[in-house]
Parts: C-alpha cells; structure tokens; sequence
C-alpha cells in the first residue's frame, strides 16, 4: 500500500509542478486578473485541491482548497462589479509566492510548512466571511 | 470491459489504474483534453467513459454532449468533488448513468464496475 501512495505522490508532485507554471502565466500576464483569469486560477487550484486530497497531504489540501475558494470568490466580486482592492490582491499573490519559494520541492515541502501557511489562509477566510474584497 | 476515463488530473487518472482490478477483464484508456479523448473514442470504441467534471476548456458534461455530437453511442459516468445538485441534475440530463464523488479508491470503482456491467 505504501508504493501504491509513493508513486501516486510521485504523479501528484508532477502535476503539482506543470499546473504551478500555470498559475504563474496567469498572474505575470498582468494584473488586475480578469474573470476568465480567476476562473483559470479557480480551476488549477481546485484540481491541485482533489490531488491532494487523493494523496493524503491534509496540509495541501487545505491550502490549495482555500486559494480555489479564494479565487472564486474574487472572481464572483469582479463579476458583481465590486472594486477589489491591492491587499485583496495581495492575499492571492502571497498564496501563489509560497508556492513559488517552495520551488521543485513543492508540494511535500509546502506541506511539511503547512503551518506558514496558516496565517495567511486566516487573512484569506476573514475577508471571504467579511464579504471584504474592497 | 474498455474504459476511457478522460480527466485533465494525471493524478486522478492515476488513481484509476492504480485502484482498477486487475482482473483482465477491463482495459483502461486515458486522455485529458477533448481532442486526444474523441481521438482515443475512434481507436477504442470504449463501452465506458467517465470523465471528470472540472476540466479547463470544457467540462465532463459539455466533452460528453461532444461524443454524442460525434455520433459515440456509450455509457457515461461522471467523476466530480463537486455534487452540487445542478451538477447532478446537468448530469443526469445530458444522459450520464451515474456520477461518482473524487477521489477514487478501489470500493468506489469496484461499485461503478459492478453497476455497469
């Protein structure tokens, strides 16, 4: 049972690496991101989401579930008209810098910090329950 | 039994060989994205596709009206986190047999097997 979980974390490190590129075009091709964008952005973190749930590396799967809802929820204000504001922004783009620090090491890495994490997802999750995106 | 499981995830489609029985009677062909999946339907002919919802350009329900458009007549099944109802409900519409909760292990499959044959 452990190889068959060795070699599934061995394609999740895979994926985790092509869709990380990914999500890095997206947010150097400009900011503010579009809907489309977020969308993109939401769809990349919630397939990374049910990868790591897959795989069993709880701290993954809270990040990259929280950065799927946080990037929907973005996506749902810049749809209904609201300005979001540079710290809303800035949430998002610290999300996606501690992936990019954790580097080819990513996702055990992150998951072995997933405590860095924690305080940035209580920022994420206060301004969702606030409704604060501006 | 060919199966085409189509999920732009290559570690769902991971777990789809890991936890398929390895019985000899199923023989498992994968894609990610729409073109390769309508490719591997000619080659194939599977008699069951699951497809993953969530998908970058189309989802599961839009790649299955897609193979009907193309004239594939097949069972489908959709493999989804999200059982919201109106995804359930898009489902079953667009004539999906059954929708399967990700992620996957062998009892899930072993029952999605078991119902389809």
């Amino acid at each position: 049972m452990k190889n068959v979980l060795d070699s599934l974390v061995k394609v999740f490190c895979e994926d985790c690496q092509q869709r990380m590129q990914r999500i890095v075009d997206i947010v150097q091709s400009g900011m503010p991101l579009s809907c489309t964008q977020l969308d993109q952005l939401h769809q990349e973190f919630d397939t990374l989401f049910g990868g790591a749930r897959a795989v069993h590396l709880p701290g993954m799967e809270l990040f990259f579930r929280n950065m799927a809802i946080y990037a929907r929820y973005l996506r749902n204000c810049l749809r209904d008209g609201q300005t979001i504001d540079q710290p809303a922004w800035q949430d998002l783009l610290a999300g996606i810098a501690m992936l990019r620090r954790c580097g080819d090491e990513m996702p055990l890495r992150l998951e072995i910090c997933s405590s860095d994490s924690a305080t940035l997802l209580s920022a994420i999750e206060n301004r969702i329950n606030k409704g604060d995106a501006g | 039994m060919k199966i085409l499981i189509v999920d732009d995830s290559m570690t769902s489609r991971m777990l789809f060989k890991v936890y398929m029985p390895k019985d000899g009677q199923h023989e498992l062909f994968e894609a990610a994205v729409l073109p390769d999946a309508l490719e591997k339907m000619r080659e194939v002919q599977p008699e069951l596709v699951i497809l993953d919802y969530n998908m970058p350009e189309h989802n599961g329900v839009e790649m299955a009206q897609a193979m009907l458009g193309a004239g594939f007549k097949t069972k489908f099944v959709l493999l989804t986190a999200n059982t919201q109802r109106t995804v359930v409900d898009a489902a079953l519409a667009a004539g999906f047999i059954q929708v399967v909760e990700k992620p996957v292990n062998a009892a899930k499959i072993a029952a999605l097997l078991a119902q389809v044959a």
